[in-house]
C-alpha cells in the first residue's frame, strides 16, 4: 500500500484508472474460462494416447529390463556365461583320419572276373525259403510249409 | 509451490481437471493482455498456446517426469505467448494480403469493449496504444490481466521494483498523453480540487 494525498494524484489519474479498469472488466469477459469444444477434444485424444503410449512404453521397458538383466547376468556370471573347454566330439566317420600304417601294393588282375551278384540283388533273386525259418502258431506246432514243386520262382 | 504451478505439474501428470483449472485461471487474463497487444489474433493465438500445453503432455521431457523443467508456470506460459506472438506478426509481415492493404486504416477493432464511452474515455485508451511497448505491457498485465507487480516481475524475469518504478513511470507518460490529446481535442477533463484534502489509498 502506498499512501498518496491529493496533492500529487492528479484528478485525471483516477479516471484513467476507472477507465481502463472497466475497458479490462469488459475485455475479460470476452474469453472463456473454460476449454472450447476442439481443445476439449485434443485434450481427451492427448489423454488416450498419453495412457496408450505409458502402457506400451510400461510393457517394453518392463521387456527390456529383463532382458538386460538376463543378459547382464550370463556375462557377469562364469558359470552362466563359461564356454564349454572341450569342444563337442565330432562324428567319428568325419573325424577319423586316413591310418597307413604299412606299405601296401595293389596288384592288376590279368583274368577277367566275373560279375557276381550283390547281397541286395541275391535277396531279390532268391527263390526258396530259408530252411531256418519256422512259422509257429503260438501252440508250439510248426505250421508246415507247402511249396508248390512247379514254382519257378518271380517271372523274369 | 504455487496453485497455478501445482495444477500445470498435475495437468502433464494426466489429470484432465488439473488442466481445467489451469485454463480457468490462466486464460481470460493471458487472453486480456494477448487482446491489447494484438487485437484480433487474440483467439487465434490463446488456441494456438493451450494446444501447444496439450502436447506437451505427450513429449518425451513430460515423461520423463521433469516437466519440462517448468519452475513458474506463469511465466512459461507467458513467454511461450509472447513468442507465438512474435511468430504471428512475422507471419503476418510477411503475408500481408490485398484485403489487409485495402481495409487498412478502416478494419480496426472497437477501441472499447464496453458501450458508451465518453469521449474522454476514447482518449484514455487511445493513449494506453500510445504509449511504448514495455510500458504499456506493464500496465496491461497490471490492469487488465490483473496481476500483480510480483508476478508481472516473474513473468518479465526483472526485480518487483523494477516493474514497480516501470508501472509507475507509464502512469505517468499515460496521463501527459492523455492530458495533451484533451487539449488537442477541447475535451473536458476533471479539475483538481484544492480543497480536498482527503487522503486516498492506492492499491499497488
Amino acid at each position: 500500500m502506498i499512501e498518496q494525498t491529493d496533492s500529487n494524484i492528479h484528478p485525471i489519474d483516477s479516471l484513467i484508472e476507472r477507465t481502463l479498469a472497466r475497458d479490462a472488466e469488459a475485455t475479460r469477459n470476452r474469453f472463456l474460462a473454460v476449454p472450447n469444444a476442439p481443445l476439449t477434444a485434443k485434450l481427451a485424444l492427448s489423454t488416450a494416447s498419453h495412457g496408450l503410449l505409458g502402457s506400451i512404453g510400461a510393457k517394453l521397458a518392463l521387456y527390456a529390463g529383463g532382458a538386460l538383466l538376463i543378459g547382464s547376468a550370463a556375462y557377469f556370471i562364469p558359470s552362466l556365461g563359461q564356454h564349454p573347454a572341450v569342444p563337442p566330439a565330432m562324428p567319428a566317420a568325419q573325424h577319423r583320419s586316413p591310418a597307413a600304417t604299412a606299405d601296401t601294393k595293389m596288384n592288376i588282375a590279368t583274368e577277367p572276373v566275373a560279375p557276381r551278384p550283390t547281397s541286395a540283388t541275391q535277396n531279390i533273386r532268391s527263390t526258396s525259403p530259408s530252411p531256418i525259418l519256422k512259422l509257429d502258431e503260438g501252440n508250439g506246432k510248426n505250421i508246415p510249409r507247402i511249396t508248390n514243386p512247379k514254382y519257378e520262382g518271380p517271372l523274369k | 509451490m504455487t496453485d497455478l504451478a501445482s495444477h500445470f505439474q498435475a495437468f502433464l501428470a494426466g489429470d484432465n481437471a488439473a488442466f481445467a483449472e489451469l485454463y480457468r485461471e490462466a486464460n481470460p487474463r493471458l487472453s486480456a493482455y494477448c487482446h491489447k497487444l494484438n487485437p484480433g489474433h487474440a483467439e487465434d493465438l490463446m488456441q494456438e498456446l493451450w494446444e501447444r500445453v496439450i502436447a506437451m503432455r505427450n513429449s518425451p521431457s513430460s515423461a520423463k517426469g521433469g516437466g519440462w523443467g517448468v519452475v513458474s508456470p506463469l511465466a512459461f506460459l507467458f513467454r511461450m505467448l509472447q513468442n507465438l506472438a512474435i511468430d504471428e506478426h512475422r507471419r503476418r509481415k510477411n503475408e500481408i494480403s490485398l484485403e489487409d492493404e485495402v481495409m487498412d486504416g478502416t478494419s480496426r477493432l472497437p477501441l472499447t469493449e464496453f458501450e458508451e464511452a465518453t469521449e474522454i474515455e476514447c482518449i484514455i485508451l487511445e493513449a494506453l496504444e500510445k504509449l511504448p511497448p514495455g510500458d504499456r505491457e506493464v500496465l496491461v498485465l497490471n490492469i487488465y490481466s490483473g496481476y500483480n507487480y510480483g508476478e508481472i516481475a516473474e513473468m518479465l524475469g526483472a526485480s518487483t521494483e523494477a516493474i514497480w518504478q516501470r508501472a509507475s513511470r507509464a502512469r505517468s507518460k499515460l496521463r501527459a498523453i492523455v492530458i495533451e490529446d484533451a487539449g488537442r481535442m477541447g475535451a473536458a477533463l476533471p479539475r483538481i480540487n484544492k480543497n480536498s484534502a482527503r487522503k486516498k489509498e492506492v492499491i499497488v
